[in-house]
């Protein structure tokens, strides 16, 4: 199956008067319709930096100086705003970190998703309000709440209403950046479920980014863990989970207690350790690819 | 303080505190705490959980100091505190019971070297050394971190170093109880453990009480000895860490448990199930409940109706 997403040496640069920085470093991969592929790592590792370079969101001083991003083998990198505005949303739609707080806090939520529809569509607006009432009920709020403003709905529905509303258009690559970290557990695994509800529904494609590899893992049919601009390891989840070879990605699996089993002492990640050196990424097994390097985990001394 | 030898670190029973919300037209009283009844051994690490605005922050903000009750008894190593000082609360008390909060990035002074904020609280609290230099040295180390972070300013260090450093100034005042609101949640996953093992450490060495509030199930079961759970200002379930999450009684807990990710589950979320939970759980809250013993051993207790207690 060809990809629907296919990204190589995908390089974005931070660039200051006296020196730039490699937000993305010669990053690669692909993603398959319908496929969930996830990106993890910490904060500053990059993975929101490539999410917006596919958007094409990525405003000065960042730039992409290298590679390429091909959607359906079209050349993202060079639509015209043109072809990116039709592109955008129809075709790709992104959930924002703390997105329930991107929703006009003036504006009826039926009137906001009305108002996605209708721009892009031509579409009456009898209709664009029966399918906002089916979007609601897709993602399990009573269609009576359309007429409430943000304030009035709570911050898993208003999470909901914005999955929603990416969803408005069937795009078919949803790109989710931390969707559930501002939410509590409970809400968390609601809209996990209804985001695999919905994407079984609709089969669109999913960039599911986080730093919780426990939620990754339950999501994700592949998994990409990032560490300073680059892929260290890109795996199946179950692999990755089984068998993580890169030091990074088994502190990051380390650092999750389970909360079944034994009690054993983890370490996590020793305070100062840093990775350098990153090498292109190998195949050590069918469909699970390491990145070399000269990294030495040590384990933590308390 | 001049207390029995053998009393708890902490000891609450029947803490009440309501907040006012909204303004002329919605104003309307949240019971942050209601009737509120815990023990914290001396030495022991226990965990509160429950979800964003269960009234667990409330509850350590009240033991802290930096709330007040509106009615309850809080006894610290056996001394009536809420009673004996009641209008401001003396050195001593903020040398025993110190706090560590969820931000490191905002409770650290961004204009000072971290050896200006640490020898600052040995001052005040009056620890200070003839050797002061060593004194910091050892300070920073017994934190996992090397002596030379002391000329360093806080922007200069990592969110996990600086959480390190907010703990480095607790222990500064040599505390016997050390209130841990959400440590580790702004900090990045890979580092979060190792806080969870200093604290660990503190306990074990210093025999410092550990009152730990967080959000998240599994690291109160990796960290602590003894867990309760917060819904809506009461504690509805508690016991010892395994044995309690093993066999939750109360339905809030055991939608908890099961809302913890896990890769392991095979089973698909069932939205019926769900609803089955809240239903439950807001029956229970309405009934008239009782405190039901569950396991004499491992402490394990719930609070529930008396109609379901008799069945049980």
């Amino acid at each position: 199956m060809s990809a629907l997403l296919d990204i190589e040496d995908l390089v974005v640069e931070y660039v200051s008067d006296e020196r730039s920085v490699r937000g993305a470093d010669r990053v690669s991969f692909s993603i398959a319709p319908g496929e969930i592929l996830g990106l993890a790592g910490e904060s500053g590792c990059g993975k929101s930096t490539v999410a917006n370079a596919i958007m094409r969101l990525l405003k000065e001083p960042a730039r992409i100086s290298g590679g390429s991003i091909r959607f359906d083998g079209r050349d993202v990198l060079q639509m015209s705003a043109d072809e990116l505005r039709s592109w955008r949303w129809r075709e790709t739609a992104m959930v924002f970190q703390s997105a329930m707080n991107s929703l006009n806090p003036v504006m009826r939520i039926a009137d906001q998703i009305i108002d996605v529809l209708r721009t892009h569509n031509s579409m009456s607006r009898a209709a664009a309000r029966a399918e906002a009432a089916r979007l609601m009920e897709l993602v399990r709020i009573d269609p009576d709440r359309l007429k409430a403003y943000p304030h009035q709905l709570s911050g898993g529905q208003r999470q909901r209403v914005v999955i929603a509303m990416a969803c408005a258009l069937r795009p078919r690559l949803l790109i989710l950046d931390e969707p559930t970290t501002a939410l509590d557990v409970v809400v968390q695994q609601e809209i996990l479920a209804q985001i695999k509800d919905l994407q079984k529904e609709f089969g669109f494609s999913v960039l599911f980014i986080t730093h919780d590899m426990s939620l990754m893992l339950e999501l994700s049919d592949r998994i990409g863990v990032m560490y300073a601009g680059r892929i260290v390891e890109l795996a199946p989840a179950r692999e990755l989970k089984n068998g993580a070879r890169h030091a990074y990605t088994q502190a990051l699996l380390g650092a999750f207690p389970s909360i079944t089993g034994p009690r054993r002492r983890l370490t996590g990640l020793a305070e100062g350790t840093r990775f350098t050196d990153i090498g292109d990424l190998v195949e050590v097994a069918p469909g699970h690819f390491v990145a070399p390097g000269d990294a030495t985990l040590k384990t933590e001394e308390l | 303080m001049n207390a029995p030898a053998d009393a708890p670190a902490i000891r609450i029973a029947g803490l009440d505190k309501t907040f006012i919300q909204g303004g002329f037209r919605s104003r309307r009283e949240v019971k942050a705490l209601n009737s509120v009844d815990l023990e914290i051994g001396r030495g022991e690490i226990v965990a509160l959980v429950g979800e964003s605005g269960s009234g667990k922050s409330t509850l350590a903000r009240c033991i802290a100091r930096l709330e007040s009750p509106d009615r309850g008894v809080m006894e610290v190593f056996g001394e009536d505190v809420l009673r004996t000082q009641r209008r401001r609360t003396s050195k001593a008390y903020r040398s025993d019971v110190q706090m560590v909060f969820q931000d490191p990035f905002g409770s650290l002074n961004p204009t000072q070297r971290i050896e200006h904020v640490l020898a600052r609280s040995l001052r005040l609290h009056g620890k200070a050394k003839p050797d002061l230099r060593a004194q910091l040295v050892e300070l920073v180390e017994s934190v996992g971190l090397p002596a030379e972070v002391l000329g360093s300013f806080p922007h200069e260090m990592s969110g996990g170093q600086r959480q390190r450093i907010a703990i480095a100034r607790v222990l500064a005042v040599e505390p016997k109880v050390i209130l841990a609101d959400e440590p580790t949640s702004m900090l990045d996953v890979s580092v979060r453990i190792g806080v969870l093992n200093l604290l660990a450490k503190l306990r074990d060495e210093h025999g410092i009480a550990i009152l730990y509030v967080t959000h998240d199930l599994a690291s109160a079961r990796y960290l602590a000895d003894r867990i309760i759970v917060m819904h809506r200002g009461t504690l509805v379930e508690g016991g010892e860490s395994l044995a309690l999450l093993d066999a939750p009684r109360h339905p809030y807990t055991q939608m908890l448990v099961g809302a913890v990710p896990d890769p392991e589950r095979t089973a698909p979320f069932d939205p019926v199930e769900r609803e089955n939970y809240r239903v439950q759980i807001a029956d229970w809250a309405a009934a008239p409940s009782e405190r039901v013993v569950i396991n004499e051993d491992s402490g394990h207790w719930a609070w529930m109706p008396k109609e379901a207690a008799r069945h049980a």
